[in-house]
C-alpha cells in the first residue's frame, strides 16, 4: 500500500524521501508578526529569486542520518589518532612538517571557525528551509574540522604556547589574505553572496588544496594522521560542494539570477585564489604546495563546466594559473 | 424611526463600520461585526444577538467598552465616534440576571 | 575521547572590517557587560562528544518509532488521542523551528564567544526536535487525516497562529538575550517539563509508546538549553543594570509562553486522553510552580529579580484554561482539521474530582450540548492581539478582554498580561493583523476554504467510535 505523505510531496511518481518529509515545509512566507529591524524572513535578505521551497540537497542530509555518518567517521579518526599518540610516532614526523603544521592545520582552524560563523548567517536568514539545513550541516563539518585541526596541532605541538596560533592567524604575512578574505565575508548581509563567496570562490579552491596538502604532504612526511584527516575532511567537502553546485544551478535556471550570480563569483574569486597561493609561496613544500595548487585550480574548472554560471575572462585567466590581479 | 427593511437597504450605499460585540454572561466569544453605520444602537443590539446566538432577557443595554458608557439605543452607530475595532458589550438590565452584573 | 571544547579560543578581533560590522551592536543593545570575552560557558560541549552522545540517542528512539508504526500502534490508542495530537504536533514543531533559527543568530552575534559556541550546539539540537516530531507525525498520517497539510495550517488556521506569531517574533528579536531569556529560560526552564515528561506520561497511558519515546528523548537535550538560560541570566543580573530589561523581558515572555502552552497543551492531559493520568493544573502546579518558581526564582531574589509580573494571573486561570479551551474549539468544530467531542460521563467525573469550579463554570455548556444544541459558530472569534488565543479565558462568559488604542484603532488582548506587553511595544506589535480581522466577513464555507480545510475533515468524533 503506498504511504501517505505531506500534501506538498503527494501526487508525484517517487515517493518522498525520509530527508524530504522532515526538511520541507519547515519555513514561512506570510505577513510579518512584528516589527523589529531583524525581522522573520524577508524577501530582500538576497538580491536572488527564486522558489525557495523546492531545492533539495543532493545529499540528502537530515539529522538522524548526519549524526550516523559522523559517528562512524569520528570513530575512525579516534583510532588513527590514537594509534599515533599512544604508538609515540609522533616523534617519527619530520620537522619541517611540524612547523608546516603550525599554521596550515593550527592556524588555519580560524579560517574553518570564520566558515562556521558565515554559514550561520546562512542558516539564520536563508529564504529556503533545505538550504537552511545544508549551511546547518555545513556549519557542523566545519567545526569538525576546527576542532580535529586543534585537536592535531596541539598533540604534535605540546609545549607551544598559549595563543600562538591566534598570533599566526593575526600576523603571518601569508594568512592574512585569507583572514581579510574571511573578515570581508563576514560582514556580508545577503545569504546567498555568502555561499557564493565562501563556498564556491574560497572553499571552491582553499578544500582541494587543503587535502592535496594533508593527504599527500601527511603521507610524505610520515604524519599518517594529517591524511586521515584529509581523507575524511574531503567526504565532508564532499557533500558541500554536492550542495553549493545544486544550489547555483538552482538559482541560475531564472535569467534574472545569472547577473548577480556572475558578477559575486567574479567579484571574490580572484582573491580566493591570491590566499591559496599566498599560503603556496609561504611553503613550497619541494614543489607540493604548488602541485596541490594546481589541482585546486582545475578541480574548480571542472565544477564550473557543469554550473550555469558565466565565467568573467578574469576568472578564466586566474583558474588558468596566470597572474591574479588580485594579488597584493 | 426607520425600519429593519429601510436599515438593511441602507447597507447597500454606506461603508460598514468595524465593531465588535460581546454578550455579558454569554458562552460565545467576541466577534467582529461590520454593522451599517446608520444604523441604531437599538438595531446593533438586536443584531448582535442574533450574531451571537444569544437572547438575553429584555431589556438588553449596551455600553461602549473603551469607556463603560451606556449608549443610547436610538443614537446612530456613526454618530458615536467609534474607533475601528472598538468593542460594545450588551447586558440585561433585566434584575436578578447573571448577565446583568458586569 | 576529549571533552575539551577547543573552539573558544577560535574568536578573534577582526583587523580588516569594523568590529561593529561583524558583530553589530544591536544583537545586545542595551545590555551591559565588562568583558564579553570572559562569559563562561556552563556546557563546554564540542563536536565530538555532541556526535557520539546524539548518535546514540538516535538508535534508541528510531527503532521504537519504527516498531510503533510496523505493527500499528495506533490500534491500540483511543481515537480520540490522535485528535489532540493534530492541534499539538505543529504548534510544537514550529516552536522547535523558530527556536532552531533563532539560536543559529545567537551563534553568529551574541557578543560573548562562549555564548556562540553553546548557541551552536542548541541550533542544531532543535533541527533534531523539529525532525522528530515530523517522524511523528508522519507515523500518525499513515492511519488518520488531519496532519498532511500541517505547513498550511500553520500559516493559515487560526488554532496554530498562536504558535507561529509568537514564535517567530521570539526568533525576530533584535536582542539575543531577548531570545535566551525567551527560549531558554521562559520556554525551556519553565515549561519543557511540563510538556516532554507530563505528556509523555499521559500519551504512554493512553498507547501513544513512540510519542512517550520521542518527548523523553527531546527533553534530554533540553538540559544543556536549560544551563544556557540559567547562566544566561545569572551572569547579565550581576550588573545591576540589566535588572529592568531582564524583568521586563522575564515578565513578557514568561507570559506569553504560558499563553500558548498552558491552553493548547492543557486539554492533552485533561481531554484528548480518555485514560487520565492527573489533572492538568496539578501538571502545571508540579511542573511549572513547584519546579521552576519555588526553585529558580527564589535563587534569582538575590539578584533582585521578581517573579513573573503576571503569575498570580496565571495561576488564578489555572481552574479553567484547558476547559474554556476546549469549549471554544468545540463551538468550531466546524471549521478546525481535528475532531472534538462531547465529553463522556467519564471524563465529567474527572472535571469535578479535579476542579472544584468545572461545574459552577463549564457544567451549563456541556448539558447544553448534551440536550442537543450544537454550539457551532460561523465565525472566528476574537483573538488576541499579542498571543493569537480566542479571547475567551478565563471563561468564556466572562473574559478578562482589555483595550489599548494605538494609531488610531482598538486593539484587544485576552488579558492584562498581553495588553502589558503591547502597551510597551506598541510599534513592534501594531502592525500584526489578527486572522479574525483578516477572514473578516466570510461565511464558514468560505473560511474553510482560506484555512485549507477540505471536505470530511474535522468534525466530530461520536460517542461509539471508540473515544
Amino acid at each position: 500500500m503506498t504511504r501517505r505523505t505531506w500534501v506538498w510531496l503527494s501526487g508525484r511518481k517517487r515517493p518522498p524521501s525520509d530527508y524530504e518529509e522532515v526538511s520541507t515545509g519547515v519555513q514561512w512566507y506570510s505577513d510579518p508578526s512584528s516589527r523589529t529591524e531583524t525581522g522573520g524572513w524577508r524577501m530582500d535578505s538576497t538580491v536572488i529569486k527564486a522558489d525557495w521551497g523546492a531545492f533539495r540537497d543532493p545529499s540528502s542530509v537530515y539529522y538522524r542520518t548526519y549524526v550516523a555518518a559522523q559517528d562512524s567517521a569520528e570513530r575512525q579518526l579516534d583510532s588513527v589518532v590514537a594509534t599515533a599518540r599512544d604508538a609515540g610516532y609522533l616523534s617519527a614526523i619530520d620537522p619541517a612538517w611540524k612547523t608546516t603544521l603550525t599554521s596550515l592545520i593550527g592556524a588555519m582552524s580560524f579560517a574553518e571557525w570564520g566558515v562556521v560563523m558565515a554559514h550561520q548567517h546562512v542558516q539564520r536568514f536563508a529564504l529556503s528551509p533545505t538550504v537552511a539545513g545544508c549551511a546547518q550541516f555545513q556549519v557542523m563539518d566545519k567545526l569538525r574540522n576546527a576542532e580535529r585541526n586543534l585537536e592535531w596541532y596541539e598533540l604534535v605541538h605540546p609545549t607551544a604556547e598559549p595563543g600562538t596560533l591566534n598570533a599566526v592567524w593575526m600576523n603571518a604575512p601569508e594568512m592574512q589574505p585569507l583572514r581579510r578574505y574571511v573578515e570581508e565575508a563576514l560582514v556580508v548581509q545577503d545569504w546567498a553572496e555568502i555561499i557564493i563567496a565562501v563556498n564556491l570562490a574560497l572553499l571552491g579552491v582553499l578544500q582541494p588544496f587543503l587535502r592535496e596538502i594533508y593527504v599527500r604532504g601527511g603521507r610524505a612526511s610520515g604524519d599518517f594522521v594529517a591524511s586521515a584527516m584529509g581523507a575524511t575532511f574531503a567526504n565532508d567537502a564532499a557533500r558541500q560542494v554536492a550542495w553549493t553546485d545544486a544550489f547555483v544551478n538552482y538559482c541560475a535556471a531564472e535569467p534574472v539570477n545569472a547577473t548577480p550570480l556572475s558578477d559575486w563569483f567574479g567579484n571574490y574569486l580572484p582573491a580566493a585564489v591570491a590566499a591559496m597561493d599566498a599560503l603556496v609561496l609561504a611553503f613550497p613544500m619541494d614543489g607540493l604546495a604548488a602541485d596541490a595548487a594546481t589541482v585546486a585550480r582545475g578541480e574548480l574548472s571542472d565544477r564550473l563546466d557543469a554550473l550555469n554560471l558565466k565565467r568573467t575572462d578574469t576568472v578564466v585567466a586566474v583558474l588558468a594559473g596566470y597572474p591574479n590581479p588580485s594579488k597584493v | 424611526m426607520t425600519s429593519e427593511r429601510g436599515m438593511i437597504e441602507a447597507a447597500a450605499e454606506v461603508e460598514p463600520l468595524l465593531i465588535y460585540v460581546r454578550a455579558n454572561g454569554a458562552s460565545t466569544p467576541p466577534l467582529l461585526m461590520n454593522p451599517v453605520p446608520t444604523w441604531t444602537v437599538r438595531f446593533f443590539t438586536k443584531v448582535g444577538q442574533q450574531s451571537l446566538y444569544v437572547q438575553l432577557p429584555a431589556p438588553v443595554e449596551a455600553y461602549r467598552s473603551l469607556d463603560g458608557a451606556r449608549l443610547d439605543p436610538d443614537a446612530i452607530l456613526r454618530e458615536l465616534g467609534l474607533l475601528p475595532y472598538e468593542m460594545i458589550e450588551l447586558r440585561s438590565a433585566a434584575p436578578n440576571t447573571d448577565s446583568s452584573r458586569a | 575521547m576529549t571533552t575539551t571544547n577547543r573552539t573558544r579560543q577560535l574568536y578573534w578581533k577582526p583587523s580588516y572590517v569594523d568590529l561593529d560590522a561583524m558583530y553589530p551592536p544591536l544583537a545586545s543593545a542595551g545590555i551591559h557587560f565588562d568583558d564579553w570575552d570572559s562569559w563562561d560557558d556552563p556546557f563546554r560541549m564540542n563536536y565530538r562528544q555532541y556526535i557520539d552522545v546524539q548518535a546514540k540517542k538516535e538508535v534508541g528512539f528510531h527503532p521504537v518509532r519504527d516498531a510503533f508504526e510496523r505493527y500499528d500502534g495506533m490500534q491500540h490508542m483511543p481515537r480520540r488521542w490522535a485528535e489532540g495530537m493534530k492541534l499539538v504536533f505543529p504548534f510544537l514543531q514550529t516552536a522547535e523551528v523558530a527556536a532552531n533559527r533563532a539560536h543559529s543568530r545567537t551563534a553568529r552575534y551574541a557578543p560573548a564567544p562562549a555564548l556562540r559556541t553553546a548557541a551552536f550546539y542548541q541550533s542544531i539540537d532543535e533541527v533534531r526536535h523539529f525532525q522528530n516530531h515530523l517522524f511523528e507525525m508522519r507515523t500518525y498520517n499513515q492511519k488518520t487525516d488531519g496532519f498532511d497539510n500541517w505547513a498550511f495550517w500553520r500559516d493559515n488556521h487560526f488554532a496554530i497562529a498562536p504558535a507561529k506569531v509568537v514564535m517567530e517574533d521570539m526568533m525576530a528579536s533584535d536582542n539575543v538575550f531577548e531570545s535566551i531569556i525567551a527560549l531558554n529560560l521562559c520556554v525551556e526552564v519553565v515549561f519543557t517539563n511540563l510538556i516532554f515528561i507530563g505528556i509523555p506520561s499521559v500519551g504512554a497511558l493512553n498507547g501513544d509508546t513512540a510519542l512517550a519515546q520521542e518527548m523523553l528523548t527531546t527533553q534530554s537535550d533540553e538540559t544543556r538549553h536549560m544551563a544556557i538560560g540559567q547562566s544566561t541570566v545569572r551572569t547579565l543580573l550581576r550588573d545591576e543594570r540589566n535588572l529592568e530589561q531582564i524583568q521586563y523581558w522575564f515578565d513578557k515572555w514568561f507570559w506569553l509562553i504560558h499563553r500558548i502552552v498552558a491552553g493548547p497543551v492543557g486539554m492533552i492531559p485533561d481531554y484528548f486522553a480518555k485514560r487520565k493520568y492527573i489533572p492538568f493544573q496539578e501538571m502545571y502546579k508540579r511542573y511549572v510552580i513547584d519546579n521552576f518558581i519555588s526553585g529558580m526564582v527564589d535563587d534569582l531574589a538575590e539578584f533582585g529579580l521578581k517573579p513573573p509580573r503576571h503569575l498570580e494571573q496565571a495561576k488564578a486561570e489555572l481552574p479553567d484554561m484547558s476547559h474554556s479551551m476546549y469549549r471554544t474549539l468545540f463551538q468550531y468544530k466546524t471549521m478546525l482539521f481535528n475532531r472534538m467531542f462531547v465529553p463522556t460521563d467519564e471524563d465529567l467525573e474527572f472535571f469535578d474530582n479535579g476542579y472544584p469550579t468545572f461545574t459552577a463554570n463549564h457544567g451549563k455548556f456541556w448539558d447544553d450540548v448534551r440536550a442537543g444544541d450544537r454550539k457551532d459558530l460561523a465565525q472566528l472569534p476574537m483573538t488576541c492581539q499579542m498571543c493569537a488565543l480566542p479571547c475567551v479565558f478565563p471563561v468564556p462568559e466572562a473574559p478578562t478582554v482589555c483595550c489599548s488604542v494605538y494609531e488610531g484603532k482598538a486593539f484587544w488582548f485576552c488579558s492584562d498580561g498581553c495588553k502589558f506587553i503591547f502597551d510597551h511595544e506598541p510599534y513592534r506589535y501594531g502592525n500584526r493583523v489578527t486572522i479574525d480581522r483578516k477572514l473578516n466577513g466570510l461565511d464558514v464555507r468560505q473560511l474553510r476554504m482560506r484555512m485549507g480545510l477540505p471536505k470530511g475533515i474535522g468534525g466530530v468524533l461520536k460517542a461509539d467510535d471508540d473515544i
